[in-house]
Formats: structure tokens, sequence, C-alpha cells
């Protein structure tokens, strides 16, 4: 697998992800190596829970963007698994790329090395902004559709995102899948004083509203705030935003000039064991998201059993059935969400239904063990495809390089 | 590179040569006996000359490994500028063969210092690392890549204002194929 961030660095979803999916293939026989970026004080080398993870210098030259650094650290990582993968002992190997992020470093070795290639799009460009308003997004939507073209197989984590990129790309039916993003539920078990630990967040009196989500205009933090008002004339509640994003100062503004700057804490940047337990001392995890691919943080809320209030957009739409496993709001509309988050936090017994639906379904759909096993069917009709027909490495070419 | 494979088919060489054009119009046979097979660059839309080049680069690799896998007796790549230097490199790594690099002038010599020449100079200097031999237009620039990149001086060849010695370069070209093909070898240690 080539992922540009893999734990411990976490730029986004695509390490969770990667992480969740590698050791649930691991678990199933597969042999999963995962190369990445370096990250301070994470080995080069390294074998965990049956993955074995190779952290490339990411940042050899300096570079003036993210686009051309991504592309400096694709040779990197090209070179890299080039070397380890040339001194494969013979097994078949699959690449599986994750992004754009890694397109060039994948398609290379596809053909060098002539091996198959698939790829999971997380999320595209074009729904990221909406309108493609620069050369660098236009170059960031074309190495997309130069992924998806290359690739044997396109993984989508919903519905949605499957319609989206098959139409944006023009990609034939038999060519995409999809295939949820998992959750690992041990993750939020275990116990800590919860009454402490809310404390440190909100009062006794208040109900608890979390928001979990970069702090950029496609998540909806701004509606949230919009809605607030509404909520606090029916409860007294306190609304947590976690992590940051280009808006923050934004958003900090609006707060006040809502009159809600008291009923309102942005937490920055969160860490996984404190986001946890915020999820499991939250009565309603609010997400009010205008773009939502996937919506990986309402299946960890889901696990968690905090009942989730959610746009219906994207794979929430497919996530959440209203009613019975959370509750869905129209996107972009404040009024609706504020109807939803009461409706949630007024009625004990209503939102008690939700969490024990919540995470039934999160268990029996959602586990990473039954998201690999579906991976790993695609991974073995690919690879029989690929060893039916001759396009591959010819046998007189040893694979051998001597390094130093 | 033109004269050059002009002179090499007529030391009874084979000589593919891979290059970009804006529209693909596939393999060209040339009277002279080597192979033009032109290349576009599959993303239309870059942000600058080094994202342009990277993405170039995949292509090229794609190209050469047909080339190369269908051809028999040794092979070498000969990379012109940091521009292919990508190329040779993941080809030295998978194909396991040399390669030489050509170097018409430096980054340190063209650019004051752009936001580019960091990326474009750490190309540069994995190609004089990487390449098993290096040509160079003159002495001044083998004591810069000598200097300024550690290169080992058997590895620098200068050919004056690069006039053609078809001979000269098939001499170092066999120096290449003999040597082993190790990872940046070609390095002074300090």
């Amino acid at each position: 697998m080539l992922s540009w961030e893999y734990p411990p660095r976490i730029v986004g979803g695509i390490a969770r992800h990667v992480y969740g999916l590698s050791r649930g293939l691991a678990k199933l026989g597969v042999d999963v190596s995962v190369f990445t970026c370096e990250f301070p004080g994470a080995p080069r080398e390294e074998k965990l829970d049956g993955v074995r993870i190779f952290r490339v210098d990411s940042y050899k030259a300096p570079t003036p963007n993210l686009a051309t650094w991504d592309l400096m650290m694709n040779q990197s990582m090209e070179e890299f698994a080039a070397e380890i993968l040339s001194s494969n002992s013979g097994d078949p190997v699959l690449l599986h790329a994750h992004e754009w992020l890694v397109a060039k470093a994948a398609i290379g070795l596809k053909h060098t090395l002539r091996l198959p290639m698939m790829a999971t799009i997380h999320a595209t460009e074009a729904g990221r902004r909406y309108v493609l308003h620069d050369d660098n997004e236009r170059m960031i939507d074309q190495i997309e559709y130069w992924l998806t073209f290359e690739a044997w197989r396109i993984i989508c984590c919903s519905r949605y995102m499957t319609r989206q990129v098959s139409a944006q790309f023009s990609l034939p039916a038999d060519k995409t899948i999809t295939i949820p993003n998992g959750v690992d539920v041990s993750d939020f078990v275990g116990t800590f004083n919860k009454r402490n630990f809310r404390r440190e967040f909100a009062s006794p009196a208040e109900k608890i509203v979390l928001f979990v989500g970069r702090l950029v205009y496609e998540k909806g933090a701004g509606v949230l705030l919009e809605a607030i008002p509404r909520v606090l004339q029916k409860v007294n509640c306190k609304v947590i935003i976690g992590s940051e994003g280009y808006m923050k100062e934004e958003l900090l503004a609006k707060a006040k000039r809502l009159g809600i700057d008291q009923h309102v804490v942005f937490t920055g940047y969160i860490d996984e064991t404190t986001l946890r337990r915020l999820y499991r001392v939250a009565d309603a995890c609010a997400f009010p998201s205008l773009y939502e691919p996937f919506g990986i943080v309402a299946l960890e809320a889901m696990a968690a059993k905090a009942p989730v209030v959610v746009s219906d957009v994207g794979g929430f739409s497919e996530i959440v059935n209203d009613g019975v496993n959370g509750v869905k709001a129209i996107p972009n509309d404040a009024e609706s969400l504020a109807a939803s988050i009461i409706r949630v936090l007024d009625d004990p017994a209503y939102a008690e239904n939700l969490r024990a639906n919540a995470a039934k379904i999160v268990q029996d759909q959602y586990s990473w063990n039954q998201i690999a096993v579906l991976t790993k069917i695609i991974y073995e009709e690919v690879l029989e495809a690929y060893l039916k027909g001759s396009w591959r490495m010819p046998q007189r070419r040893s694979w051998h390089a001597t390094g130093t | 590179m033109e004269a050059l494979a002009k002179a090499l088919v007529t030391a009874s060489h084979a000589v593919d040569v891979i290059t970009f054009h804006e529209s693909i119009t596939g393999t060209e046979r040339r009277k002279e006996g080597f192979q033009v097979h032109r290349i576009g660059n599959i993303i239309r839309t870059h942000v600058n000359i080094v994202t342009w080049a990277m993405i170039l680069n995949t292509e090229f690799e794609r190209v050469a490994t047909d080339i190369m896998l269908a051809s028999e007796g040794e092979q070498v790549v000969h990379a012109s500028e940091w521009l292919c230097v990508p190329a040779a490199v993941q080809l030295k790594r998978t194909l396991t063969v040399p390669f030489v690099l050509s170097l018409h002038s430096l980054e340190s010599n063209r650019s004051s210092g752009g936001p580019l020449s960091g990326a474009i100079t750490y190309l540069e200097r994995l190609g004089c690392t990487e390449a098993s031999q290096v040509f160079l237009r003159d002495n001044n620039m083998a004591g810069t890549v000598k200097g300024t990149y550690g290169i080992l001086e058997d590895a620098l060849i200068v050919v004056p204002s690069f006039r053609l010695d078809a001979e000269k370069f098939v001499r170092r070209y066999e120096i290449a194929a003999a040597s082993p093909t190790t990872y940046g070898s070609r390095v002074e240690s300090h």
C-alpha cells in the first residue's frame, strides 16, 4: 500500500483508514507492506500487528508548494519501493494506492515492475472545491483522473463517492466498487472518570454537543454555530469544536457575533485519547457537512455510543438511517440542524435508542475485519486477472540490485 | 542527441530516443537507423516545470521499460539533463541497468536561487550520484560537480562543448555497462 500518511503521521482520514485496513488484511494472512512518509520519532522500518511499514524521507529538497513537494516525495517513495519490491521472493504483488498524493509512485511502479495496481479514491478535488479555481486544483483533478485511468480497480468508500468518481472520470461501471470505511470498536472501550473528564469542558448543567472535523467550509461548522442560538432557547448546552482549520478565526468571530461565545469551546487539535473520551461523554455529535465523501467521524461517534446528528449528504446519508441510528438534518439549514439537535438532547429515551442501534450497526457492518474481507476479495480478483495475462516482468530479468 | 544517435548507429549500436512531443505521434523509424519515441504529458495543467517534468518522467519510465524488455543485449540508459533523471534512476532500480548522464549546464549557473532551484538541484545531484558516468561540457562544470556534489573524478567526463565523439561516448557506455549497478555509490566519502 502507498499512502502519504500513516500513524503516527495523521493529516486527515486516510491514515486511520490505511491503518485499520492494513491491520485487518494482515489478520487475514495478507502480507502487507505500507510505504509512507517519515514522521519525527517513528522508525524508518518496523513491523506492527503483522504490517511492514517503510517510511520514506519526504523532505529531500525544498519545494514551493504542496503539489511540487508531493511529486518530489513520490520520486523518493517510488525509488525506495522499487528497491524493496525488486527483492521480492516471487510471490505475486499488488499495488494499492490511496489518493492522488501517491499516484506518480504507484503508476511508475506499475509500469517499471509490471505489477497490477488499484486505488482507493477517498475524495476528489472537484468535490472538495466545488469549482476548480486555479491551475493547482486543475492539476490535482487531472492526476486523480490519471490514477483512475491507470488502476485496474477503483475503491470508493460510499455509493455517493462511487457515483461521483465514475461520472467525473468517465469510468466504466465494472471498474469501481464501493467498500465502506471501518472503525475499531475496541478503541472506544475502557474506563475513565467520566464526571471529572466532562467537567474539563462543560458544567454538569450543560449538555455537550461535539463537532469533530477540519475547520474548513465544507465541514459546516459555521452552520452549527448558526443553529446554537435556537438550541439554547430549549436546552442549555456547550458546543465543543475539535481540531483546526483555515476558518478558525472566522468561526471565533461568528460565535461572538451570535452571542454564543460563552457556549462554544474551540479546543484546537485533539489527541486520540481525548477525542475518544469526548465522543463517550458527548450528549450529541453534530456533523453538518456540506460535502462528505464518507464521514468516518459519524462511525467513530456511533462506535462510542454517542447519538449523531448529520446533514443528509454524501456518505452520511448512507451511514445514518434517520431516527434509527442517528438523526438527519437538511444540509446547510441551521433551523433543521437545531431541530435535530434539540430532538436528541431533549429526549433521553430517544437518544438512548439511537445509541444502542448505532453500536450494533457499527459492529455488524463497519468492523475492519469485515472491510478487510471485502477488500481481499477484490485483491484476489485483480491478481487472478493479472496472472492469467502475460503482462509481467520476464523471468530473465533478475530483480537484483546491490545496495550501498 | 540527434547527432549522437546518428553517430552511434554508424558505430553499429542500436539506439532508441524517447522524447517529448505535444501530440503523441507514435514511434518514428528514422532513415539514419534509430528510432524516436515521442511521448506526451498526460497531465495537461501544471503549476511549474518541476511538476511537468516529474509527471513526464513516469511516461518515460513506461515507454523505456517496454522498449528495454523487448530488446536483447547490454543496455545503457543515457539521460540528458535533470529533466530525465527520475526515470533513469527508476529504470536503474527496476531493470538493473546503468545510466549515464549528460549535463549541458548546472542549475547553480542558470538560476539565482528561485523557488524551484532546490528541487532542480536535488535532481541534478541525484543524477550525478546515481549515474555511472557523467558527461559535462567543460572543466568548470566538472570542478563544480566534483566540489559541490562530491562525485568521484573517474565518473566525470568532460566533452568540450559536447563536440561529438561517438567513440568516446561508446567507451564510457561500456565502462558503465561493466560496472556493478550500485545505488548512490559515485560519491566521495567525507
